[in-house]
């Protein structure tokens, strides 16, 4: 099947969009698979709960700024929670406790949430993001898909700059290149991997912020469609490699928009994801960007 | 029906799903390899077993061990792509390999779409259908012989190797253990014991569907056997009851009922990370001292 | 001794009256037990937000009736559970509502999938069990103790095709679910544009449950340009549809199912829902006392607007209760006979006509408009050739 080029250009923004959505969560998850070896399921309960403490306060005070501040303090305290009481401890057990651990706390996470907010999907309009379409050329884009891009970008930048140019930040590039060695010497590990997921689940608040507001809705089991896709980008981009799952998360954006367009829907989405990470892994078995080692 | 249909129904779940938590503790507990996919497996022999007697014709006691087979089969496929792959990449690999089984399952016609397939036949002896309890009867006695190999298992080389491969993949290659093969084995006798499963639950709820064999469902298998205690004989068994019996118990507070299992499970393995009869567990240790002292 | 006479007198008449109030007190026929109705629905879960709207609308109906004396001067009383709309959690249910609370009836205020598997269990065991609304055609299909008193996917589906011929849509866009209710329709409103409006179906493509992304499917649907789009979905399925066609700039009407008739989707498509027009069977500006009294009671009881899901359940109890109450006894094969032979029975989703052999309710259907964020009455479907389930 072939596409006039506006169509093409249209299916194009959706495909990054659609990454830039995944990249969120798959970014937290490789920061702390990097540091900790853990599959951090659970950062997608914590983006769930950022969306929800974002839209309480957004009702609240109508404040879009203070929504964000809140979400922020809440998922990093929480972030922080997790891994002190539930991974820390664990790091020398087999690694499907820590990963079964962290699927029953995203579980748990989306059901406390369904018990207070209720099962309903609530509608999240915000009045300083008007939904209004651009049409550049042919190709249509919101305002709301403008901010998106542009909040997640400024993100992934000073996400750049705070891993290349700070002390901790270079701390914990250290420590997730040898965690052993740096877990010897001793308490700064701790503070390092503290800060990772304090960064990581304030990414997960405000992208769950961002999300609910593109979809106009938060909803309990919003994780799901984030929490395995994630997974896969970062297995594609290998394991623990920050560039890899902003790559990897592209890369299955557009992949996904251009199948559906010109095969049709073969499979259900998270099935081709799959699909494309077990077709990759028999010839790379260390991912796009992993190291032999 | 003087017994209620409901206790015998509770039952017969057990012992089919005990089946399966089995095979999973042959290849996890056993050899050490992480299984996130096992429903996908109970979902091969169920849907093997449906289409073998509903558009074939075929007996149900022949397709009982052919299920077993297939899934046998398909866990020996899984277990091939998997050997190249590290621990978080194999777990990764049998999550997608579950995602991708259930779209299948779904995508496919001769599964039957998202409805499945209805109207699964009784299991038949000389003419009499199987219900109820006599259908508990011939759980019970499949789940004996799946707690035989099991045990035999344990006690044999088999076993020797599949813990030599569990402790130290290196050291096993260097004794001389062809660990390649052994982990192919571990899941595909494993994967078996799903199928077997599956065919007696395909039976029994007279139903297959694509939903049956979720991801959340290989999570529910995976938590029934490291509540029991990862690679012990009996954990799998009694924490498969355990993670049946509870919620119904529970039902009551049916609100808060996913909510307490997963805090459950949550504080189980943070504190009790091998299980309640693991090695070294509380309850082990407890039972050991009291069995010490009988024999003193 | 006259003293002494008194006294006596006086606990001879006490022991009398005390007695006479003992004897009235003990013999007193025993305080009226309820019917137990039996209900299952989704409380947990993905499909919550449904089951409990189910829950409210059938707990609704029980106080209704019971305000004006119940069912043959006995209390309705309403035992149940969560079903998680997990099919092996409907079916232990389903035992448990039979053999531990004994009750009389069940009712399902579930999906498909729970209910399909619940309806084998009752049947089985010959006690009467009435569908709300989920829509597969096996759950009544030769079940004689199963009926269904919301909406079959066939004549919903061809009430689609029938508005879009409203709109004079010759070239039309279906966008469908991939489950057996969005294909169910999507076939039928194809079939009825193709072959009775002699319209053209230019746009056939299928989404999974769940999808939340629509601008793949709209960006080709917006290159072909078609008069109407027709989308079967659920609420929130259907939100995202008309909000993401909104932006890409899509103008044509979109035409969508039952799926949609809930306040959520008005909530979560804010502005974006003006001017959809849907199926279903609802009608929230019907002059009949029954539909407003519903209406405002299930607003005052759950500080919420009612939905197809929550009127339907309340239906269900009622032709329960109507059917106990003609049969006069609690038997229950008497109580399905005189399901089979209800006629006319006013229902908050329109008139019963009869169930049809299989037990499906035959009743009318009724076009709703979306305006100014309320649903509101656009026409009504009534043709026996759409609305008469086939067998």
């Amino acid at each position: 099947m072939s596409f006039s080029i506006d169509v093409f250009l249209q299916l194009l923004l959706n495909g990054i969009l659609m990454g830039v959505i995944y990249m969120i969560i798959a970014l937290g998850l490789t920061m702390v698979y990097g540091l900790l070896r853990i599959l951090h399921i659970a950062h997608a309960g914590v983006y769930t709960l950022g969306a929800y403490i974002a839209f309480s306060t957004y009702v609240v005070t109508h404040n879009i700024f203070l929504a964000i501040i809140a979400a922020s303090i809440v998922c990093a305290i929480l972030g922080v929670i997790i891994e002190r009481s539930l991974y820390l401890p664990l790091l020398d057990k087999p690694a499907y406790i820590p990963l079964i651990i962290s699927i029953a706390v995203y579980l748990l996470l989306a059901e406390v949430i369904a018990q207070i907010w209720g099962h309903y999907p609530i509608g999240f309009h915000v009045e300083e993001i008007p939904r209004e379409s651009y049409e550049i050329g042919k190709v249509m884009i919101g305002f709301h898909q403008i901010i998106f891009l542009a909040v997640i970008t400024g993100f992934i930048l000073a996400l750049w700059l705070i891993i290349n140019k700070t002390k901790i930040g270079l701390a914990s590039r250290a420590a997730s290149q040898d965690f052993e060695m740096a877990m010897a010497m001793g308490e700064n590990v701790i503070k390092v991997i503290d800060f990772n997921f304090i960064i990581g689940s304030i990414l997960a608040g405000i992208g769950g912020l961002l999300v609910g507001i593109y979809y106009a809705k938060v909803f309990p089991y919003m994780g799901d469609i984030v929490a395995y896709k994630a997974l896969v980008v970062i297995v594609i981009g290998g394991l623990g490699s920050i560039a890899g799952a902003i790559i990897g998360a592209l890369i299955l954006g557009i992949a996904e928009t251009f199948l559906i367009a010109t095969l049709g829907y073969l499979l259900p989405r998270e099935a081709f994801a799959f699909i494309i990470m077990i077709i990759l892994l028999l010839f790379r078995p260390q991912g796009l960007f992993g190291k032999v080692e | 029906m003087q017994i209620g249909m409901y206790y015998i129904t509770l039952l017969i779940w057990i012992l089919i799903y005990a089946i399966a938590v089995m095979g999973l503790n042959i290849t996890m507990g056993y050899a050490g390899q992480v299984n996130l996919g096992q429903a996908a497996f109970i979902g091969i022999g169920a849907f093997t077993s449906a289409i073998l007697t509903m558009k074939f014709g075929i007996s149900f006691w022949i397709a009982l061990p052919l299920s077993g087979l297939i899934s046998f089969i398909a866990g020996m496929l899984l277990g091939a792509i998997s050997i190249r792959l590290k621990y978080d990449f194999l777990a990764m690999t049998t999550i997608g390999f579950n995602f991708i089984m259930v779209a299948i399952f779904l995508y496919y016609p001769i599964f039957g779409g998202s409805f499945g397939l209805l109207g699964v036949p009784r299991p038949r002896i000389f003419g009499y259908k199987l219900t109820g309890v006599t259908y508990l009867a011939l759980v019970f006695v499949i789940f004996l012989i799946c707690l035989l190999v099991n045990i035999w298992i344990e006690r044999s080389w088999l076993g020797l190797a599949f813990e030599a491969i569990r402790e130290d993949e290196d050291a096993a290659q260097t004794l001389g253990i062809d660990v390649k093969k052994f982990k192919v084995l571990a899941f595909a006798i494993g994967a078996g014991m799903a199928g077997i499963a599956g065919s007696l639950y395909a039976h029994f709820s007279m139903r297959v569907a694509y939903s049956d064999f979720t991801f959340a469902k290989s999570i529910e298998l995976l938590s029934m056997c490291i509540l029991g205690g990862l690679g012990t004989v009996y954990g799998p068994i009694i924490g498969t009851a355990l993670v049946i019996i509870l919620p119904e118990i529970f039902r009551p507070l049916r609100q808060y009922r996913l909510i307490m299992h997963t805090l459950i499970l949550i504080i189980l393995l943070r504190f009790q990370p091998q299980g309640l009869l693991g090695k070294g567990s509380y309850l082990e240790t407890k039972i050991k001292k009291w069995i010490g002292g009988f024999q003193k | 001794m006259d003293k002494k006479l008194a006294v006596a007198a006086i606990i001879v008449i006490i022991i009398i009256i005390g007695g006479a109030i003992a004897w009235w007190y003990l013999t007193k026929p025993p305080a009226v037990q309820p019917i137990k109705i039996g209900f299952h629905a989704p409380l947990t879960g993905f499909a919550a937000a449904d089951g409990l709207s189910a829950l409210h609308g059938a707990q609704l109906a029980v106080q209704h009736i019971n305000a004006k004396g119940g069912v043959l001067g006995r209390p309705l009383k309403l035992i149940y559970y969560d079903d998680a709309c997990d099919p092996d959690e409907a079916i232990a249910i389903a035992h448990k509502l039979i053999e531990e609370d004994r009750v009389v009836a069940a009712i399902s205020g579930s999906y498909s999938h729970p209910t399909l598997a619940a309806s084998a269990i009752f049947n089985e065991s010959g006690i009467p069990y009435i569908s709300a609304y989920a829509v597969h055609p096996e759950i009544t299909r030769d079940k004689p103790y199963v009926f269904r008193v919301g909406l079959t996917g066939v004549p919903e589906g061809k009430a689609m095709g029938y508005v879009a011929g409203l709109l004079n849509a010759t070239r039309v866009a279906i966008l469908y679910m991939d489950i057996p209710f969005g294909t169910t329709l999507a076939e039928n409103a194809k079939a009825y544009i193709e072959d009775v409006l002699g319209g053209e179906v230019i746009y056939y493509e299928k989404y999974e449950l769940g999808e939340t992304d629509f601008s793949t499917w709209l960006t080709e649907i917006k290159a072909l340009n078609p008069d109407a789009i027709l989308a079967p979905a659920y609420y929130s399925e259907a939100a995202h549809i008309v909000s993401q066609a909104k932006e890409l700039g899509i103008t044509a009407p979109i035409i969508g199912c039952e799926g949609y008739d809930s306040p959520k989707f008005l909530e979560l498509a804010g502005d974006a829902a003006e001017g959809t027009i849907i199926v279903t069977d609802l009608d929230r500006d019907s002059p009949r006392e029954l539909v407003q009294t519903f209406l405002s009671d299930y607003k005052n009881m759950t500080g919420i607007e009612a939905d197809m899901v929550g009127a339907s359940a309340y239906d269900a109890v009622l032709v329960l209760a109507k059917a106990i109450e003609a049969a006069g006894s609690l038997d229950p094969d008497d109580i399905v006979n005189a399901l089979k032979n209800l006629e006319n029975v006013e229902m908050v989703t329109g008139t019963l006509y009869y169930f049809t052999e299989q037990g499906n309710a035959c009743k009318p259907m009724v076009a709703q408009i979306v305006r100014e964020g309320e649903f509101h009455h656009y026409a009504d479907i009534t043709d026996p050739d759409i609305i008469t389930p086939p067998e």
